[in-house]
């Protein structure tokens, strides 16, 4: 113990204690960092006895860990980075949240993963209606908005307003948004 | 999904010769799913309380700007489920935009902001303005084409 130091006291009961002994007792299981230690070590010419010290495992741990990757490369050993799919999915009113899903995931993983729901809403993926089965790309942007089942005619843009065929009006309309353009900026600093 | 800008939509609402233009081309877009923001209405209903003060300063008849208004509420009920809101993560894009440039470009630059929360394109008849907001996808309203 270093000098000053109070050694902790704990307690423990009889069934945490044999709890506790119980997984003292179970083989650890060397984690990715020590594999590559491992690995990286023997590669400069260490001993597996030297390689496992700075690894923090079993002289045996390492000897698998070479031996299985002689066998199988770093697919072998566990050591190939899982490749992912980076999408960002955008809602109205909830804005913009980035996910990273696994390669041939679907929009339906997408949807899980989010919580988010589809019930009257329209999904888009990259712009496009998409179904659920659809498979995600890296960089695919994923927009959820209401479905526009309600609206009063399916192309309301071909709607018009029968007051604008009076020219006059009309201008004098014009000139009004065109001067109301900055409206919501007039009472805010620019800077800010 | 598309955005229409304010200026586009006047177009189309008169169904004068430029509107006619536009609205062939919305009609001919693969995507005809087209919407406006909250910002367009405001600017519409502003516009048409503006108009109603202005006539009344001017002595003028009113009667012409409240139909006007009745007009604009009409048919942007007919616009339901399809107005885009401008919330908080438009704000956020809106605020990144240089001071200048949210100065000149006014509620055009919310408007940008919200089609690049959606990823969505803006149709408009003012190209040169919409394509210096960063990121956006703009389309020329009257020829269809995308400009950036």
């Amino acid at each position: 113990m270093a000098v000053g130091e109070k050694a902790m006291s704990i307690h423990l009961n009889d069934e945490d204690r044999a709890n506790l002994e119980r997984l003292e007792k179970r083989r650890m299981k060397p984690t990715r960092r020590q594999k590559a230690i491992a690995l990286l070590r023997l590669a400069e010419g260490l001993t597996s006895s030297e390689a496992a010290m700075h690894a923090g495992i079993a002289r045996e741990e390492v000897e698998a860990v070479a031996a299985e990757f002689a066998r199988s490369g770093m697919a072998g050993v566990g050591l190939v980075e899982k490749s992912k799919t980076l999408v960002r999915l955008v809602r109205p009113g909830v804005g913009v949240q980035r996910y990273r899903l696994r390669k041939g995931a679907t929009l339906a993983d997408l949807v899980r993963r989010s919580k988010a729901t589809t019930t009257c809403q329209a999904v888009y993926l990259d712009g496009v209606l998409a179904e659920e089965t659809t498979p995600l790309h890296d960089g695919a942007v994923v927009m959820i908005v209401p479905q526009p089942k309600n609206a009063g005619v399916d192309e309301p843009w071909r709607a018009t307003i029968p007051s604008f065929q009076d020219e006059s009006l009309f201008r004098e309309y014009m000139e009004t948004l065109k001067a109301r353009r900055h409206d919501l900026d007039a009472d805010e600093d620019p800077e800010r | 999904m598309n955005l229409l800008d304010t200026d586009a939509l006047s177009h189309l609402q008169k169904n004068d010769r430029v509107g006619a233009v536009i609205l062939t081309r919305l009609a001919a877009s693969p995507d005809t799913d087209f919407r406006i923001t909250t910002v367009n209405a405001f600017e519409m209903l502003g516009g048409a309380v503006d108009l109603i003060r202005e006539l009344r300063r001017k002595h003028k008849d009113a009667v012409p700007g409240f139909k006007l208004l009745e007009e604009l509420l009409d048919y942007l009920g007919g616009w339901r489920g399809r107005i885009m809101p401008y919330d908080d993560a438009a704000d956020q894009v809106y605020r990144g935009l240089p001071p200048r440039l949210r100065q000149e470009l006014g509620n055009d630059a919310r408007i940008g902001a919200i089609a690049v929360v959606l990823n969505a394109p803006v149709w408009t008849c003012n190209v040169d303005d919409y394509r210096r907001i960063p990121g956006l996808i703009v389309y020329a309203a009257e020829t269809g084409k995308r400009v950036s």
